[in-house]
């Protein structure tokens, strides 16, 4: 299915926002995610809390298509997800690892969802400098990502995922990796970067801090 | 008082190298300048030195340019063919769970570790009449050797690599093929470059197999050297062909290990991707390919002189036929390449361990480097060039040991040498040297603690590097090619031999006696792929 006929594709649900209904995921014997519901207005950035193993990361993996489902509904904007596949879901994704490319540099790691987009070189190169301009990094277009710090990698990654302008932005515990001080810090600066761009956002933690930081509302697994 | 500083002691010499472990890293050291050192470079000055004319003259004949235009021509399409099969193929299979898939890769390595002999015989009974010599087969012999340990190593390079990119690229808008360009295949740009050196080394020092399928018109420069020195008798023209052979080899290597290594080596989480008919279409392929010219080579083994299936060719091993060049029964060769085999591997093992003391045991890191560089030397250098090397340096004073039955397993152990020490040394420098300083703070001398320690903990992998070591000298040909004794031949010899002779009742021997060497060689791989699997 191409992001045309996705776009086409109108749901019944409320548009805007995410809609998660009834949402079952299994490995093998073990069920993971058991009937679970969640509603997500647009433009609102919702905190979803658990202890490990409770299935925040999965929760976040189904949503992008990176995990099956066994059973349930994700709608985005109106549009039913179902056998949509990851690259044609328009979603940014911050990986808890961050999972940059080690072989393209800053900007080119920026400008990767871009080029999957078949956007021009000026409107490229003028978006990366935008969101380096968001996060604080200008003109570290052409910096090795190799050469970063923990918290420069976590803005990249942040930039990376927004670059394409999408519908859903999900983060996977981005600044688990952090001491305490830096945590504080770019907690504050991821919500300020979300909410200035108008994206809704879901974002995963078992840290009730960071959740009062960043969230508008925090639910629980 | 007393005690504590005896204690003190103690714990400080299990630090240091056990005494002896320097001199032990210098005979090994010694063993291999004496075999390789000495013998290329009494090669290289025969060949280029004293003002010999040889390699003017190799420069200016149009059959030499012929074959270095061959041998560079089958090489890059060899290479280009297993790479690009190979790359395609893992692309399909990593990711993948489905049973059998981790027998059907091991499987599909086998063909690697066959003599090159087998391989050529195998060749012969596959192809049909007008294709079995010539450029096709050769190509197609060095594909069926090289396409299965490509496909494996690429196929576990790709699994061990970290998925976080590769879900990143996909939530970014890249289909499963364009995360696969632009991320995955990058990430193994070391590793393939690193395959791609080995397989055009391999093809470009090929032997046995181009001997036995190249035919009369198409020859490498590893053949044009043993058609020089053993059917012509121009040793000079032969040093020199060797010499410049060498210096390509080494500059290739040296071009190909100077490339980054692979990069996102670590893994936090394996992708898994789920099968398709692809998957299977994959891996049917990557087995007929291996599969094909084995079962032919076994069906011609099979087949009698007569057309019927039976055991003629078997039992035809222990007779003696007019014409073959050989003076005993094919059979007998058996019992030259075990003697030759057990011997080598002995050697091997013992000059490796000592090499490897010396690099895990040397205090400063230079002297580690220049362990691991001198068990490397031999394989810059080919069989051939070094048997040739071997015949001119041990032919007179002041060593005259070219008519010496241990000639011919020293030389086999110093090809199984690299590969034995590249096994031995990292299950060596794993072992944690807290390991030695405790068992030094609980009394063990140096020397105990390393037999009841290190030594202790490494029998696994020095049994593997014992098989593996027995498998190379087991199916080595081009040394053996040129110092094996006319009446006592090894078998890859006496296959080679047999091969090239025309007659359905010599041919079926050589399938026969392909066919005993092929499974005793895959015997004994399998049994150090069983440690490997336990360990």
């Amino acid at each position: 299915m191409t992001v045309a006929e996705v776009s086409r594709r109108e749901s019944n649900e409320v548009a805007g926002g995410l809609q998660v209904r009834a949402l079952s995921v299994s490995f093998g014997d073990r069920t993971v995610l058991d009937n679970f519901d969640l509603e997500v207005a647009s433009g609102e950035v919702v905190v979803v809390m658990g202890p490990s193993g409770s299935g925040k990361s999965t929760l976040l993996r189904a949503i992008a298509g990176l995990n099956e489902i066994r059973s349930g509904r994700i709608v985005i904007d109106g549009i039913d997800l179902d056998g949509v596949p990851t690259h044609e879901r328009q979603l940014g994704f911050v990986f808890q690892d961050l999972a940059l490319f080690p072989h393209l540099s800053v900007g080119e790691n920026i400008e990767y969802g871009l080029r999957r987009r078949h956007q021009g070189s000026a409107v490229r190169r003028e978006r990366v400098a935008e969101l380096l301009a968001l996060i604080g990094m200008d003109g570290a277009e052409r910096r090795s990502v190799s050469t970063l710090s923990g918290g420069e990698q976590q803005r990249i990654a942040l930039a990376r995922a927004l670059a394409p302008r999408p519908r859903l932005m999900l983060l996977d515990e981005p600044l688990a990796a952090l001491d305490v001080q830096r945590k504080i810090e770019l907690a504050e600066e991821l919500r300020r970067v979300i909410t200035s761009t108008g994206v809704t956002a879901v974002h995963v933690t078992h840290d009730p801090d960071e959740a009062a930081r960043i969230g508008d509302r925090t639910v629980y697994l | 008082m007393d005690r504590t500083v005896r204690l003190t002691r103690r714990q400080k010499l299990g630090r240091r190298p056990p005494r002896g472990s320097t001199a032990l890293a210098a005979i090994g050291a010694s063993f291999v300048a004496l075999f390789t050192f000495y013998p290329f470079a009494r090669l290289a000055w025969r060949g280029l030195g004293h003002g010999s004319g040889a390699a003017q003259e190799l420069v200016r004949s149009p059959r030499i340019r012929r074959i270095a235009w061959f041998t560079l021509w089958q090489s890059s399409v060899s290479t280009a063919l297993v790479i690009g099969l190979g790359v395609a193929i893992a692309a399909c299979l990593a990711g993948r769970s489905f049973r059998g898939k981790a027998a059907a890769l091991a499987l599909a390595a086998v063909p690697f570790t066959l003599p090159t002999v087998v391989v050529g015989t195998a060749f012969l009974s596959t192809l049909p009449g007008e294709w079995r010599q010539g450029r096709l087969a050769v190509i197609s012999a060095h594909v069926f050797f090289n396409i299965g340990i490509t496909t494996r190593t690429l196929t576990l390079a790709t699994e061990r690599l970290d998925a976080g990119p590769w879900e990143a690229a996909r939530t970014l808008g890249a289909s499963t093929f364009v995360a696969w360009r632009t991320v995955t295949l990058p990430a193994l740009r070391g590793t393939i470059v690193g395959l791609a050196g080995l397989v055009a080394t391999l093809c470009l020092t090929s032997f046995g197999v181009v001997l036995l399928l190249g035919g009369p018109r198409y020859g490498t420069v590893e053949v044009e050297i043993y058609r020089q020195a053993l059917q012509l008798s121009r040793i000079d023209r032969a040093a020199a062909l060797a010499t410049m052979q060498f210096v390509a080899i080494g500059g290739l290597l040296w071009w190909a290990g100077r490339r980054p290594p692979a990069e996102m080596a670590t893994r936090s989480r394996p992708r898994v991707v789920r099968r398709s008919p692809v998957t299977f279409c994959a891996l049917t392929v990557l087995l007929a390919m291996v599969f094909v010219p084995v079962t032919a080579l076994v069906r011609r083994a099979f087949r009698d002189p007569d057309g019927s299936l039976g055991f003629v060719n078997f039992t035809n091993l222990s007779t003696v036929r007019r014409g073959t060049g050989l003076t005993d029964p094919p059979l007998r060769s058996l019992l030259v390449s075990v003697r030759s085999t057990a011997m080598a591997t002995a050697l091997t093992v013992v000059v490796a361990l000592a090499l490897v003391i010396g690099a895990t045991r040397a205090a400063r890191p230079a002297v580690r480097r220049w362990c691991e560089r001198v068990a490397s030397l031999p394989l810059a250098v080919s069989a051939v060039s070094l048997g040739l090397g071997v015949l001119i340096a041990f032919s007179g004073p002041p060593a005259p040991w070219r008519r010496s039955p241990y000639l011919l397993p020293v030389l086999q152990a110093v090809v199984c040498l690299p590969f034995v020490v590249r096994t031995l040394l990292p299950a060596f420098s794993q072992i944690p040297s807290q390991l030695s300083s405790a068992a030094a703070t609980l009394g063990a001398s140096p020397w105990r603690a390393w037999a009841t320690i290190d030594f202790a903990l490494a029998r696994r992998p020095l049994a593997l590097a014992t098989g593996l070591g027995a498998t190379v000298a087991l199916g080595e040909f081009g040394a053996a090619s040129l110092l094996a004794r006319p009446q006592a031949p090894t078998v890859p010899v006496a296959i080679a031999r047999l091969a090239s002779r025309p007659g359905a009742v010599v041919q079926g021997q050589a399938a026969a006696l392909a066919v005993v060497l092929a499974a005793a060689a895959t015997a004994l791989i399998m049994m150090t792929e069983h440690l490997r699997v336990d360990d």
